[in-house]
Order: structure tokens, then sequence, then C-alpha cells
């Protein structure tokens, strides 16, 4: 689907089945961000010339757009560096006794609330669905639950709508990890009681250090800023600061300006291709790679949802498959993909993954199962 | 060894041998290489043979390190007899050994006087000679 808008993928023989870490970007998104360095490099919201007046519209303009790619008001809309950022947001202010956090969380929503020495973990098993009924009984009013939407391991989706109404009922709060779920499928905030959803345009087809925090407008009070300074002030004197409305007085410093552009031209380029068309593509791209993973002898692998596929080789280091599948002009990603945690509980070795994007094609998944199956061989 | 070797006459190894290198200060200093090094190094030897022979690459796979280990060992032993052999011919003129009469490999250098040139050497260098 739309291969031939992303350079890269102009060299036929590439295989690209990495996206789970770092989509590609498409020539609108490369334009757009070029552009703002030919035509108007300056300061948004600052410099009262027309380079800036422009730079600070289209700023704006791109927050519209990625607010209105997740159904959500820019008011609502802090934008950052990445999930990672959104996360330690949140995490490093929320007023809390307890969290509640999955046992598959990447390390961006795990070691920020580890460093919260104050607050209680407690860890919901997920092999059967999130256990709802655990956080049933030991939510009360104030807590937070912490949650991955989409696992970047094996594609696992959870109910985070369900966790937020539960969370809501109890006067509690949600923080959502979109970061594998918003760039792959229909993410929209407006329909659920989430308060916090993090995500990051590198891996939604936008250019990379960009991201954005969602807060619900009852979380706005909840949070602090992770930086202070110019930018996010109305006035200060030499005691104190008077900020600037949310969410610019969570954006100091001059911003990523290129990049959210980019990302805001990625937003708007996944909008009007649809993003129910480009689940329903990976899902079945995903399905073909799990049917023909099953028939190679000596292949272990985990999926379950779309998009994303790890695996094993019996008698085969995962980097070493990662770098034999290089030679073929395969990226994949090996190691524990910042999931530390769920392999040290499950006590695993590295994987293998092997992560889907719209611009991934039938293919894709035949070569890279032909070249699994002579590394099965020979393992 | 092998790496810093070509390294002399091909720009691309001489990382490969600095990381080599690296790897064996590694291994030495606690008994592991760096992984990246190693996992490269593998991956690349039995790509290349997979694509020729995957039978050989699948013996490889399983046997490589056994291999490495038994090549270095060879490595070692040929350096101590050469380095003996290159000794019995400066000292005593027959890389066999002083009473020796057998035949000599390094005869066939000494042809050209560049053992000789290096016991001059040796011998300049050696106080009181």
């Amino acid at each position: 689907m739309r291969r031939k808008d992303f350079p890269p993928l102009k060299n036929e023989d590439l295989v690209y089945l990495d996206s789970a870490c770092m989509s590609l970007r498409p020539e609108k998104v490369i334009n757009e961000v070029e552009k703002y360095y030919r035509e108007y490099p300056a300061c948004p919201g600052r410099s009262h010339h027309s380079l800036s007046g422009k730079a600070s519209e289209r700023f704006e303009k791109a927050r519209t757009k990625i607010a209105d790619f997740i159904g959500a008001e820019p008011e609502n809309l802090i934008l950052n560096s990445g999930t990672t950022e959104g996360l330690n947001t949140v995490a490093s202010s929320f007023q809390t006794e307890k969290v509640f956090l999955s046992d598959r969380e990447h390390n961006s929503n795990l070691v920020p609330w580890q460093q919260r020495e104050d607050v209680e973990k407690v860890f919901l098993e997920t092999e059967d669905g999130i256990d709802l009924e655990k956080l049933e009984a030991e939510i009360s009013e104030g807590d937070i639950v912490s949650l991955v939407h989409v696992s970047n391991l094996d594609g696992k989706k959870l109910s985070v709508e369900k966790i937020a109404d539960i969370a809501r009922e109890n006067n509690a709060y949600t923080l959502v990890d979109g970061a594998q779920s918003v760039p792959h499928q229909p993410v929209d905030i407006s329909e659920t009681e989430i308060d916090f959803l993090a995500f990051s345009g590198h891996k939604t087809l936008g250019p990379s250090g960009t991201g954005a925090l969602y807060v619900s407008d009852r979380g706005k009070d909840k949070i602090k800023p992770l930086k202070y300074g110019g930018g996010a002030v109305k006035n200060t004197s030499r005691e104190k600061s008077e900020f600037e409305d949310f969410p610019q007085s969570f954006e100091p410093g001059l911003p990523n300006i290129a990049g959210v552009i980019g990302f805001g031209a990625a937003a708007q380029y996944l909008s009007e291709i649809g993003m129910k068309k480009i689940q329903g593509h990976e899902e079945k791209l995903t399905e073909l790679l799990e049917e023909k993973l099953e028939g190679i002898e000596g292949v272990k692998y985990i999926s379950e949802g779309s998009g994303v596929v790890s695996f094993w080789i019996d008698g085969m280091d995962a980097h070493q498959v990662a770098l034999m599948l290089d030679r073929e002009n395969i990226a994949v990603r090996s190691g524990m993909h910042c999931v530390h945690s769920w392999f040290d509980e499950k006590n695993m070795g590295a994987g293998v993954r092997a992560s889907l994007h719209l611009y991934n094609e039938e293919k894709d998944v035949e070569k890279i199962v032909e070249e699994v199956e002579k590394l099965a061989y020979i393992s | 060894m092998v790496f810093g070797f070509l390294g002399i006459f091909f720009a691309g190894y001489r990382a490969l041998a600095l990381e080599a290198f690296e790897c064996m200060i590694q291994r030495a200093k606690t008994g592991e290489c760096d992984a990246d090094f190693e996992t490269k190094m593998r991956a690349t030897i039995i790509g290349k043979v997979m694509d020729r022979n995957p039978k050989l690459a699948k013996f490889l796979n399983k046997y490589l390190e056994y291999i490495t280990w038994i090549m270095i060992l060879l490595l070692l032993v040929s350096m101590v007899v050469a380095a003996i052999g290159i000794y019995n011919y400066i000292m005593f003129g027959n890389c066999n050994g002083p009473s020796a009469t057998g035949g000599c490999g390094l005869d066939k250098i000494s042809r050209f006087n560049l053992t000789a040139q290096l016991q001059e050497s040796l011998n300049f260098w050696v106080p009181g000679k």
C-alpha cells in the first residue's frame, strides 16, 4: 500500500520490518520538513515578522492535525519529543499512592514509575487478557492505571477503554502508552475516558524527536511540566512566574518546529488513507506471516494482534538471525525490545521482531519467511 | 592477527582488527568477548557459506566456536615452532638445532642474505659484541 511514497522503498530489494521501532516517512512529510527550513525557518510565537507568523501558523495547524488524528481538541495536546517524554511527564508529577501496570510494560512506562518510591506498584497479568478482577478489587480514588495499549512484543491489545471506565467509576485516572496503537489503528480519545495518552511521531510516519501527550480536562491540574523556561511563561519577576495556558505551559524552550510540522503532515497523510484501512492491511499481512512461520520446523513465534510478530529460531542467537537477515536486505529488530522485565519474568532469551506498517506487502512476508526457512535449516 | 595483517593492505579490515583486538583483551580480562563482534563475525562467515553450501553452513553454525579454538591453537603452536626454528637458525645456522643435519626451510631466505643481516643487526644491539 503506497510503497512508492516512501523513498527508502524505492530500493525494491529492501524489506523493512522494523516499524515498531521506527516507521519510514512518505515524501509528503519529508517535503514539509524541508519546506520549513527552506521557506520560513523562524521562531514561532515569539517574533513579529512574517516568517515567524508563518511558522506559528504552521506549528499550530500541525497541533490541530495531530489532535484531530486522535479525536482530541488541540487545547488538550502537549507537543513533545515522544512517548517517553509524555509518560515521564505524568509519572514524575502525578500525585498518587498506587499505580497499576501490566506485566508487559515498555521500559518507558516502567522505569519512570520505578523512580517513584512513594508509589505502590501493582502488576496486572495479561496472559489471558488483562486481569480486570484484580483491578476492580484493588483500585481506589486517586490511583492511576498506566498501561500499554498495544504491546510492542506481540501486538497484544489491552482493553484500555474498559479499564478507563473502571478507573473513572472509581475516581481514578488512566495513562495509556499509545506508541504502538496510534500509528496502526483508529484511536478516538473522545469516545473513551482515558486521561492521558502518549504517542510518538517517529512511529507514526513522522520525524524522529516528535510526539504528543493528550491530557483530559480533569487531568490538566494533576501534572506538572518536566521542564521550565522561556515560551511557557507569560511574565516573570525575580520571585515568581506567570505561566502560559495549557498546553503551552508544558512546552518551554524552542520546540522542534520542523519536526512538529512534519508530524502534522504524517497525521494528515494517515487520516487521508484511513486508519481502518491500514489496520485491515496489517492484519492481513500479520495473519499471512503467522501462517507461514507456523509451518517452519524449529521456529517459535508469538503474535497476539496485528502488526507485530516476535520469533525465535532454535539453536540460533537472535542477533545472529537479525544480522543474517540484514545480509538479504531484511531489516528486523533483535533483542528484548525494551521490555526486559517481561523476558526476565518468563526466563526467555532475546527474540527477533518483525513489525509491519502500511507500506509492507505480501512479497515482504514471503521474503522473510523464505530466509527464516533457510536459517532454521542451518540452525 | 588475521585482520591486522589484512588491515595493512585493506582499510576495511582495520576497524575489524581493532574490534578483534578489543575482543581479545576483553576475553583475557573477563573471559567473554563483546557479543556484538562475535555475532557479527559468526553471521558474516556462516552467511557467506550458506549462499554456497547450506550443509556446510549448518555444520559451521554448530561447531564454529570449536573450529575457531582449534585454529587459534594451531596458530599458536605453529608460531612457537617457527620461533624456535628462527632462534636455532640465528644461533646455530640450522633451524633444527645445533647438531641437526636435516634440511631447513630458512636456507632459501639466507640466499638473499636476510638472515645474515638480521644476525648482524642483533650483534650490533647486544652489548659487548
